[in-house]
Parts: structure tokens; sequence; C-alpha cells
């Protein structure tokens, strides 16, 4: 799976919580689930559970900790895939 | 250090289901969950022990000037005690312990840490006003000179003609509601 893949899939996850509906016209590795998208703290574990579900892997709480933009959770995904 | 947070429960009911496969699991501690199941009002124990590890997050970030960060479950609630819409508590952060209050309505939440001096909560956008106006009573100040301003880590601070007036404040929104705490001694 590439990049592009990882990210549109992310995309796909986190848009039924994004609250800034206009943060997701540039969506893009630097983008922030909460302070672009407004995605509300409460619901970012349902974007960890999401992302468990679609990738298959599972994210421990150090990996969840630093979870802040779409790349920190690209590389999370990355990381994990590789290790499986 | 202070802390606050505010839910509304009738948005909140629409953004999460708490009771999702594996949801309790990411946020609670086992004793956690377990307080929250074997309540006889289980969903109003998931926000009010999710509202306690926000406030007890928020005073711990401004405690150590911290980045951001995302784990639940590093903030333990204990000794939660809930009487008549108030509910008291404690919630654990390594060697630091918050003693924290809670208030709650069929409609919404609000929590903050114990050395919260005074609160304010307003059903509409306002508070930012009236968290001003009490300022500048207390502190015997024009109001036109106060200001809100964040820091980079996102922490905000109160400001008189520029500088930080060292006021500890916390804000929450969420829905219809919002919510400020203040501290106005220098703890």
């Amino acid at each position: 799976m590439n990049d592009k893949e990882i990210l549109d899939s992310i995309k796909k996850i986190v848009t039924p919580y994004t609250q800034r509906k206009e943060g997701l016209e540039n969506f893009n590795e630097e983008t922030d689930f909460i302070k672009d998208l407004e995605v509300n703290s409460a619901n970012l574990v349902d974007v960890i559970l999401d992302v468990e579900d679609e990738f298959n892997i599972e994210i421990d709480n150090d990996s969840m900790e630093g979870m802040l933009t779409v790349g920190d959770a690209k590389n999370i995904i990355e990381r994990k895939l590789a290790s499986a | 250090m202070i802390g606050n947070d505010i839910i509304d429960l009738n948005l909140i009911r629409n953004q999460s289901n708490w009771q999702r496969q594996g949801f309790l699991q990411k946020l609670f501690t086992e004793k956690e969950q377990a307080f929250i199941l074997n309540s006889k009002d289980p969903e109003l124990k998931v926000w009010l022990l999710w509202s306690m590890k926000e406030a007890a997050y928020k005073a711990v970030q401004r405690k150590y000037k911290l980045d951001r960060f995302y784990n639940p479950k590093r903030f333990v609630c204990e000794q939660v005690k809930i009487k008549l819409g108030k509910a008291r508590g404690v919630v654990c952060f390594e060697e630091d312990v918050f003693q924290i209050n809670s208030i709650f309505f069929p409609t919404m939440i609000h929590t903050s840490t114990a050395n919260t001096e005074f609160s304010l909560i307003s059903e509409n956008k306002n508070s930012r006003l009236r968290l001003l106006q009490k300022i500048a009573a207390q502190k015997n100040i024009p109001l036109e000179s106060l200001n809100i301003s964040k820091d980079k880590q996102g922490i905000p601070f109160l400001t008189y003609r520029g500088d930080n007036l060292q006021i500890p404040f916390s804000l929450s929104h969420h829905g219809n509601y919002s919510a400020y705490a203040v501290s106005l001694n220098m703890s």
C-alpha cells in the first residue's frame, strides 16, 4: 500500500468526525485532527478504532499518544504494517 | 494548576457511541471500566470520568508546558463520589494528584480542578466577555485593556495592555456550552 492510498483511507475514516469540513479540502500529512479538522477529543478514539479495523492492526497507547496529525497516523500505520 | 472541561450531553450522544467495541478499553483503565459498567447510569459515568481526565490533562499540560498528547489511560480517576448533581474525585498522573470537582445536569457536565476560584458557564458564546468583565471588576482595571492570547502550546492567558496578567484560567467549549475556570490566586 503506497502513501497516497494510506492518506486516502485516513481521509475517509476521519471525514464523519470532522466538524470543520474546510479542513478536508487541503488534506495532507500536516493536517492536525484537532486543530484543522476540529475532531472532538472523544472522537479521536473512534478514528483510532476505525484505523485498527481498516488496516487490521493494533495501535497501542504509546503510539496513540503521538497521533495528532495525519502524518503521525500514516507513520504509525506503516510501522505496524511493516512489523505485522 | 488549573484545568476544566465542559460536555454538552445532547451533542456527545450524537458524536460518540461509548458502547462501541473497544471504546471503553482505549480510554479507561480496567478499574474505571468496572466503575462505569457496574453503575446504574453508565453513560453519565463515562462522560463524568472522561471530563475528569480532560480537566486533569489541561492542568498537566499547563504545569509542565507540554506539547499536546493523547493518552487518556495515563490519567487515572479514583475515589469518585457522586451526590445530588455533584461529583468529586481525584485524577492521578504519575506523581501528580489532582482534586477534581464536577457538577452535572441532564444536558451538561462541567468539571474543573479544585483550585478553581470561580467558573462561568454559558449557554451561548458570551462567556469570553463575561470572563473579561469579571476580571476587570476584580482587578479594578478597564475592560478594553484586557485580552486573551494563546501561547505556542495553545494554552490561553490573560493580558492587560499586552502584558501577561499571570491569572491562571482554563476554557472549554462543547456544543451549546462554554465554560471558564479561573484561579485568582497564583496557584
